[in-house]
């Protein structure tokens, strides 16, 4: 099926240079068993320093869109659309091309720091093995870049630990490590997947607390995959919620966390458990699940679980830009309702 | 409260491997009464598991757990199968809990096929069908296997099985850990109801203070095997006495740009500061620690209608 062109969300400030611009980006896998398609009909743009949530659940093809932009999907996977990142076409780029990319310009943390590191290699050679590949640096130049970038990360003892294996660091000291991987040769933009779920909650914070730092010291730009609209609001600039493979909104933080605008971002935030509201006797729920990841486009995929659902909704709602002042967010729902109304909706 | 259902004394779980001994749960001790729910909050390591596998018996442990007038620690053979009618589980990872080779109706009607054999099939049958849909399944999953069903789905099929017997205590360990978000409040709502009406008495483990605070009346935080802080919701949430509740709750991310972002108010992570024995195991990450905290163990003491072990704690 051919993916539609529509009208994309564009970089309306002229100070910030546009560093990804992704459009009409599909992922698909032709299996036996039917089309999976994870990733459908996306547009967005990364700016320069700013950090993009995206948020969604499993299958929703977050972890998909960080792959596409790496070129990590694999073979089975099917990309049309294009991400092109300062104007260079990603999708089908020639495998050099898009090895001098990454880590270099692009680089990715990833959810499981232990698997995504070798065992059977000290941090030390794992950290410094991009960096001389890409820039081009002796062995003791890269250690001493890694050593610094440990300490940067708020590991003690750099020297020591650029000697031990990763099983010998906690977890948290394994993401750190991972995120001080990434930055050995200085991105210019970090793909973060998940890159706290799997630490407690208090690691977490530390976590969080250091990538912030980081944005502040180094302007690196992030796009931060996540399933935690919590953990978001902690670092993002601008929100995009993904259902089923499409992106249902995107919008500056503060305004998706106070005015959501799509019924699905609003179930989402209603449904928290969360300490800093009175105890609820019930949490508003939302009903059903996720559809599965092969469905057709049968009108909008959030529709069977909507408290607002109309008979429009069986057409696909468009991406659509939201009259405001700014003009800098974007919904697809055909529903025109008020904030207030949606918020009724689920409460 | 009401009369407690269970009493748990100094409980101790050691693990042995490779000649060395780690101490899981060190010395706790709590009570849960009958119809409440008891949440156990802690980061990896606290030993939130371990103390649902030594009530359970599925690991040694050493101490005291009066359970309905005997001692789950002591129980044998036949006595000890009788009480898992009256105690069950749910777990973490709902799909690797069901046996993929099984029905659902089969998974499901196996307690009652092991403690009710009297039972005709029919019964067991219709038993089964309505307890499926009492936790939001139809009755059309009956002849289905575990893998045609989503993480939520499974997990309601763990509850069904769990309460099939209606036991007097849930043990729920990190139910709702590995599902999505809009998932998450639907076992919870789930759980909050199935309690009421049935009388359940939980013991709610998770990682998620604000998940514990949607199902649990009381609230234990647990730090390397050791009780730092028992108390009614209420206070707990909003007035934590022991530095390690107040890092707990501070470090929890609030979906509102506008909030503070989370605090890391305790340095360093579970498991990694090596701790010599006789102070307090928190002090290498608290804030308050002086020296008192490395020479002296605090025992827990009452605070407003808590207990918790800290030297310096506001009362």
């Amino acid at each position: 099926m051919a993916c539609v062109m529509r009208s994309i969300p564009m970089n309306t400030d002229p100070g910030t240079a546009t560093l990804l611009r992704v459009n009409n980006l599909c992922v698909e896998y032709h299996g036996v068993h039917g089309t999976v398609r994870a990733v459908r009909d996306l547009s967005f743009e990364l700016r320069a320093h700013e950090c993009l949530g995206v948020v969604g659940e499993s299958g929703c093809g977050k972890t998909q869109l960080l792959y596409a932009l790496m070129g990590l999907n694999g073979n089975a996977a099917q990309l049309r659309g294009s991400a092109q990142y300062r104007g260079e076409e990603l999708l089908g780029a020639a495998p050099r091309r898009l090895a001098a990319l990454r880590g270099r310009r692009l680089a990715m943390v990833f959810q499981d720091s232990m698997g995504a590191l070798n065992p059977y290699l000290r941090i030390g050679v794992q950290l410094c093995e991009g960096a001389r590949a890409q820039l081009g640096l002796t062995r003791s130049a890269a250690q001493s870049r890694a050593a610094a970038l440990l300490e940067t990360v708020q590991i003690d003892a750099p020297a020591l630990r650029l000697r031990q294996y990763p099983h010998e660091l906690s977890g948290g000291m394994r993401q750190r490590v991972s995120i001080a991987m990434a930055l050995m040769c200085e991105p210019e933009i970090l793909l973060l997947d998940e890159p706290t779920t799997a630490l407690d909650v208090t690691v977490q914070a530390q976590v969080l607390a250091l990538l912030s730092e980081l944005r502040e010291r180094t302007g690196v730009a992030m796009i931060f995959v996540t399933h935690d609209l919590g953990v978001l609001a902690a670092i993002a600039d601008r929100v995009a919620v993904m259902y089923a493979g499409r992106m249902v909104e995107l919008a500056p933080a503060a305004q998706l966390y106070a005015t959501p605008r799509h019924p699905y971002t609003a179930g989402l935030l209603h449904s928290m458990p969360r300490l800093d509201a009175p105890l609820m006797a019930r949490l508003p729920a939302i009903p059903g699940q996720p559809p599965l990841a092969d469905a057709a486009d049968a009108g909008c995929a959030f529709a069977p679980r909507c408290a607002l659902v109309h008979e429009r909704c069986q057409t696909l709602p468009a991406l659509r830009a939201l009259a405001s002042a700014t003009s800098n967010s974007w919904v697809a729902c055909h529903l025109t309702a008020t904030p207030e109304r949606i918020r009724e909706a689920w409460t | 409260m009401s009369a407690a259902l269970l009493e748990v004394h100094n409980l101790v779980v050691r693990y042995r491997a490779r000649g060395r001994t780690q101490v899981a749960v060190d010395g706790v001790s709590f009570e849960l009464g009958a119809g409440e729910s008891l949440g156990l909050v802690g980061e990896s390591g606290s030993g939130k598991s371990s103390i649902a596998r030594a009530l359970l018996r599925l690991v040694p442990a050493s101490g005291v757990a009066q359970f309905a007038g005997s001692d789950l620690l002591q129980l044998r053979g036949a006595a000890l199968r009788a009480t898992r009618e009256h105690l069950q589980i749910i777990f973490q990872d709902p799909l690797a809990a069901l046996d993929p080779r099984m029905r659902i109706a089969e998974i499901v009607g196996e307690p009652l096929r092991e403690f009710r054999p009297q039972l005709p099939a029919s019964e067991r049958r219709a038993l089964v069908r309505s307890m499926l849909e009492r936790v939001g399944l139809d009755a059309m999953h009956l002849d289905r296997y575990p893998h045609e069903f989503s993480g939520g789905q499974a997990q309601r099929i763990g509850i069904a099985r769990a309460l099939v017997l209606r036991p007097r205590l849930l043990l729920c360990d990190e139910p709702v850990a590995s599902l999505d978000v809009s998932i998450t409040a639907q076992i919870v709502n789930l759980l909050r109801d199935l309690k009421t009406e049935f009388g359940l008495s939980l013991l709610f483990i998770a990682h998620d203070l604000a998940t514990v605070r949607q199902v649990c009346e009381r609230v234990m935080v647990l730090y390397r095997g050791q009780l730092m802080e028992i108390a009614p919701r209420e206070q707990l949430y909003s007035a934590p006495r022991h530095p390690y509740t107040r890092a707990l709750l501070a470090a929890v991310p609030t979906p509102d740009p506008a909030h503070a972002r989370p605090a890391a108010l305790a340095v360093g992570e579970p498991g990694t500061v090596a701790t010599e024995p006789g102070g307090c195991v928190f002090r290498q990450r608290c804030p308050l620690a002086a020296a008192r905290c490395a020479s002296e163990m605090p025992s827990l003491r009452a605070t407003g209608s808590g207990l918790v072990a800290c030297h310096y704690a506001d009362p």
